[in-house]
């Protein structure tokens, strides 16, 4: 086994070979001196860092943070009382936009099927009625929609 | 159960692991105390986006991870993040208490952790999470890459490369272990 490959020997210590790969290396370990004392080597040294003593978290640190958690801050305290801004956001922006077309829609309603007509000429005999066509009213919101 | 008491159950839970971490990682009780309490209060205020899925433990490591290598960064940010590192101060170690342990035990116990750590500073930032990470925490190469936001061949090259250096190091600390 080449040096470069002997990464494998340490994710085979580590049980994160798939079993094709493992296989192969076990095959190789059988006849192979040096790799077999690294691969030992290896392990040692793992098993030295998995028995190596615990820090403890420090008491007066895990009560300080916990009091800091406990206990929100102003800011903390306005933003949670509240809606979200992800919610008031949108909620507003589409309540200024409905003021805004009400304010200036006006009080005409425009029809749709002049609407869709003036947009789409081949279509207008299946959107209007025949005796919609020439209609004094509808022909004069035609006009208006192209501008006449 | 209240939020705020939920998130205080998780840190009573998961606080000595990433306390732990934190000092294998920094070197030293001063940067490991600032490390995990910016960690933990950046969990707190991001808790809305840790996926329940996923273990807590794990997600509060990567967030550690990224707070220790953004303060890396503002700190050298002309030193690559492999390169090695400057040897701290040494602390007298305040280690969880074995049981039925003499104190000669004892002092000898921390006299070989002292070496540990010293082993661990000489290695580049990323080597030295690695190892923390599958050595010293008994993570899977998987989980560490999600904690390093790496490939797993990227966390299987750190590991054994960290583990190489490791044993360069013991051989300079202790002519050899």
């Amino acid at each position: 086994m080449e040096h470069e490959e002997w990464t494998l020997l340490s994710a085979f210590v580590d049980r994160a070979l798939s079993p094709h790969e493992a296989k192969a290396v076990e095959a190789h370990l059988a006849s192979c001196a040096d790799c077999r004392a690294e691969t030992e080597s290896l392990r040692a040294l793992k098993a030295r860092l998995s028995a190596a003593p615990r820090h403890a978290l420090p008491a007066d640190l895990a009560a300080a943070v916990e009091t800091r958690v406990l206990r929100p801050t102003f800011a903390e305290r306005l933003s949670e009382a509240f809606v979200p801004a992800r919610v008031l956001v949108p909620a507003g922006a589409f309540a200024v936009l409905a003021v805004f077309v009400w304010a200036f829609s006006g009080e005409k309603d425009v029809p749709l099927e002049p609407l869709l007509a003036a947009h789409s000429r081949y279509s207008v005999e299946s959107l209007v009625s025949q005796d919609d066509l020439s209609h004094p009213e509808f022909l004069a919101d035609l006009s208006d929609l192209n501008g006449g | 159960m209240d939020p705020r008491q939920a998130f205080v159950e998780l840190i009573r839970r998961h606080g000595d692991k990433a306390y732990n971490f934190a000092y294998r990682l920094t070197g030293n009780e001063a940067d490991a105390r600032d490390l995990v309490q910016d960690a933990l209060l950046k969990a707190f205020k991001s808790r809305d986006r840790y996926d329940q899925e996923r273990p807590f433990d794990s997600w509060l490591l990567k967030i550690m991870q990224n707070v220790y290598l953004d303060a890396m960064r503002r700190e050298k940010p002309t030193v690559p993040l492999d390169a090695p590192r400057e040897e701290g101060a040494r602390d007298a170690v305040e280690l969880l208490p074995a049981r039925d342990e003499s104190p000669a035990e004892a002092a000898l116990r921390a006299e070989r952790d002292r070496a540990l750590q010293k082993a661990l500073d000489s290695l580049p930032a990323h080597y030295r999470a690695a190892v923390a990470l599958c050595d010293v925490e008994g993570l899977s190469y998987e989980e560490i890459s999600r904690i390093m936001t790496c490939p797993v061949g990227t966390v299987r090259s750190r590991v054994h490369q960290g583990r190489v250096l490791l044993k360069k190091a013991f051989e300079r600390i202790e002519g050899g272990h």
